[in-house]
């Protein structure tokens, strides 16, 4: 478990503590992912770096690295927030070293998560603008339960600049019958229907 | 009770208040007898009584039922007791209360459905007996808290102003009952403010003012004289200077 | 042991048609209210949140029916004298206390039993595997339901009244989750005299954080057999001495 130097988001302390004092850390970390869900989605309106300003995205959503690691410290099996933090960092705010340094940390808090090693693969080739390397790394993500819809989203999407409608049709069948996510399965179904209609995709 | 003496001690902010609940008392109440303990509300009637059910301890002096403390199984084994308000669980029936009571007081099982039923019938609950106790009316649950009493047949009852709150038809139903308990070779020990029901009952009477024996009266005193009972027990508390009883005339 | 029995079944009984039950029909709502709200914030997370909120809530649940039942127990016998027709029988004064304790505890962890149904119920209609990691959370729970129930039942016996019996067992639930963190204090102090009273304090203080497993799912190399051995075994004696000491207070009680 990541060792406490201090809350990593003081503002919500006397939460965490709540959560830990009444035996519920994991569903203090569910509560913790959620809150990040909402930053991630709407941002903070007393925040200068709010999502979808006029700056550069590395700029946006600026506690965003800090509210990954509360949910990860609270329960550090909470890999399905880890690889949607990371790859929020690496592929929407372009913050791959943050990315990189989240997914060092679980796997620190959890060696046996192999997993995160091909997110920190995927994320280093996209750092270093490689994106069929990228592509490589996340389709085998995409076999494994944790994969987050957001990458999957990432992924067809990469496919289609590349020209492989064929693979990111699948990328988006699959999204719309695993995922959980209602958003990215949205996302999927309306990038499938576009497909089928262009004549792109079965 | 021998020279049996009772002090409550409570707490309250930090201060001690002593209550004596029966001073220097001595009592005996002989095999098959039927006792009554007469006295003004707070003179010590449910004290004695607690103290011999093992309900609360002396603090000096000695309890005892058939030579044993009142706490020894084998001395409650042979009691039976009769509350002033029948406390049951509300929501058992009346044949479930007395297989309840039955099992803690050691029945077998074997034998604790017929002893039931045959107790329900001689209070005149059978008809009644697979109704919760939360429907039973005040004369109903008197006669289930006798039951509960007599369920394991014990020598010695403890009756706590049995008849209070009862109508007309309930008194006579429980002085008969008590009588034939009496008639069976039970002891009785019981406590009233109806001095005719004691007058009628009992074979002696302990009149106890503010938690003393102040005396004891035999049958032959009052048996032949109606209302001499009453007279006794008068004059008996009018002698405490604290009784408010004032002789009206001398 | 008949006395018991005797005891345990009619409070089990009372518990039941005190509508305990209601508990977990409370618990049904709050997780179908929760699945529907989770279903639409969570994203891909919807079913761990589903299933960590479900064995908390079960939890948390099965505690408050514990404690409030048992700070109730055998005070509400003594002031309604329902105590009196069972004292005055053959009946050992530990008897009636351990066979009160034990048909409430039998009535709370049926409840959370059926609280347990309700929530596989509703995981596996939202596609949920089964795991044995998670049933290995029951059995944990209720030894934690059986501690707090039995520290009620303790502090109902000497507080002054139901409502701080409730609060002192709150504030040593709240305290019986900080126990490593205790014992840290306890080794960084350099008074020897608040070392030794923080350890004292440790040794009366419930170790809940043992018996916590569903915050330790899915954390590598926890096996959750040795740890409900020791589990077990610690219930067992917290459990033991708290009976005990609740039997010894009782048995000088007058009425």
């Amino acid at each position: 478990m990541p060792s406490a130097g201090g809350p990593p988001v003081p503002a919500y302390a006397v939460q965490d503590m709540a959560a830990v004092l009444s035996g519920a850390r994991r569903v203090g970390s569910d509560v913790a992912f959620i809150q990040l869900l909402q930053y991630f989605g709407g941002g903070d309106a007393n925040e200068a770096g709010g999502k979808g300003n006029a700056g550069p995205r590395s700029t946006w959503l600026p506690r965003f690295l800090p509210m990954s690691r509360r949910v990860a410290a609270l329960n550090p099996g909470f890999h399905a927030a880890v690889l949607f933090a990371a790859g929020s960092l690496g592929f929407v705010l372009d913050r791959p070293d943050e990315a990189l340094s989240l997914l060092e940390e679980g796997t620190a808090a959890d060696p046996t998560f192999w997993q995160y090693r091909l997110y920190a693969g995927a994320v280093a080739y996209r750092k270093n603008q490689e994106p069929d390397k990228v592509i490589v790394f996340l389709w085998e993500a995409l076999k494994y339960p944790d994969c987050p819809g957001l990458l999957q989203n990432i992924l067809a999407n990469l496919l289609k600049k590349r020209g492989d409608f064929r693979r990111a049709a699948e990328v988006y069948r699959h999204t719309i019958q695993t995922c959980r996510d209602p958003t990215s399965v949205d996302t999927a179904r309306r990038q499938l229907d576009r497909l089928r209609k262009a004549g792109l995709a079965p | 009770m021998e020279n049996v003496t009772k002090v409550f001690r409570r707490s309250h902010l930090g201060r001690v208040r002593e209550t004596v609940g029966v001073r220097d008392l001595s009592l005996r109440v002989f095999e098959g007898e039927v006792y009554g303990l007469l006295g003004l509300n707070g003179a010590g009637k449910t004290t004695v009584m607690k103290l011999l059910l093992g309900l609360l301890s002396p603090s000096s002096g000695r309890a005892e039922i058939l030579g044993r403390s009142p706490e020894d199984p084998e001395a409650r084994r042979a009691v039976g007791y009769l509350p002033e308000v029948p406390y049951f669980y509300r929501h058992l029936t009346a044949r479930e209360v007395l297989v309840f009571y039955g099992r803690l007081s050691g029945l077998p099982r074997e034998s604790l459905g017929a002893r039931v039923e045959a107790v329900l019938k001689e209070v005149r609950l059978a008809e009644n007996a697979h109704r919760p106790m939360r429907e039973y009316s005040k004369g109903m649950l008197q006669r289930a808290c006798l039951a509960q009493a007599l369920i394991h047949d014990p020598k010695i009852l403890f009756f706590d102003e049995p008849v209070t709150g009862l109508d007309p038809l309930g008194l006579k139903e429980m002085r008969d009952m008590m009588a034939g308990l009496h008639e069976r070779g039970k002891t009785i020990l019981f406590s009233s403010h109806n001095i005719s029901e004691v007058e009628r009952l009992c074979r002696r009477v302990g009149i106890l003012v503010r938690g003393r024996m102040a005396r004891e009266v035999d049958r032959s005193e009052w048996e032949k004289d109606p209302g001499r009972l009453e007279a006794i027990f008068v004059e008996t508390v009018a002698q405490d200077p604290n009784s408010g009883l004032r002789p009206v005339m001398s | 042991m008949n006395a018991v029995w005797t005891i345990l079944r009619v409070t089990f009984l009372q518990q039941v048609r005190n509508k305990l039950w209601l508990a977990a029909l409370l618990y049904a709502g709050i997780m179908a209210a929760a699945s529907l709200l989770f279903g639409a914030v969570a994203a891909d997370a919807e079913l761990t949140v589903i299933l960590d909120l479900g064995l908390a809530a079960a939890e948390l649940l099965g505690l408050l029916v514990a404690a409030v039942g048992a700070a109730t127990l055998v005070l509400e016998e003594m002031e309604s004298k329902t105590a009196y027709l069972i004292l005055t029988r053959p009946v050992p004064r530990a008897s009636y206390v351990v066979g009160r304790f034990l048909g409430l505890l039998g009535a709370v962890l049926g409840a959370v039993a059926l609280m347990g149904l309700v929530h596989v119920g509703i995981l596996m209609l939202k596609g949920w595997e089964p795991s044995a990691s998670y049933f290995a959370c029951y059995p944990f729970m209720a030894l934690k339901v059986t501690v707090v129930a039995s520290m009620a039942l303790f502090f109902s016996l000497f507080a002054t009244s139901q409502a701080s019996s409730v609060s002192f067992t709150a504030f040593f639930w709240l305290l019986g989750h900080f126990g490593p963190e205790l014992e840290f204090l306890a080794v960084k102090s350099r008074s020897v005299a608040s070392a030794v009273g923080v350890k004292a304090f440790l040794f009366v203080l419930p170790r809940l954080d043992l018996l916590t497993y569903r915050d330790l799912l899915e954390i590598p190399g926890v096996a959750a057999g040795p740890l409900l051995a020791r589990g077990a075994a610690y219930a067992a004696l917290y459990t033991g001495a708290c009976l005990l000491l609740s039997a010894t207070l009782f048995s000088r009680r007058e009425f």
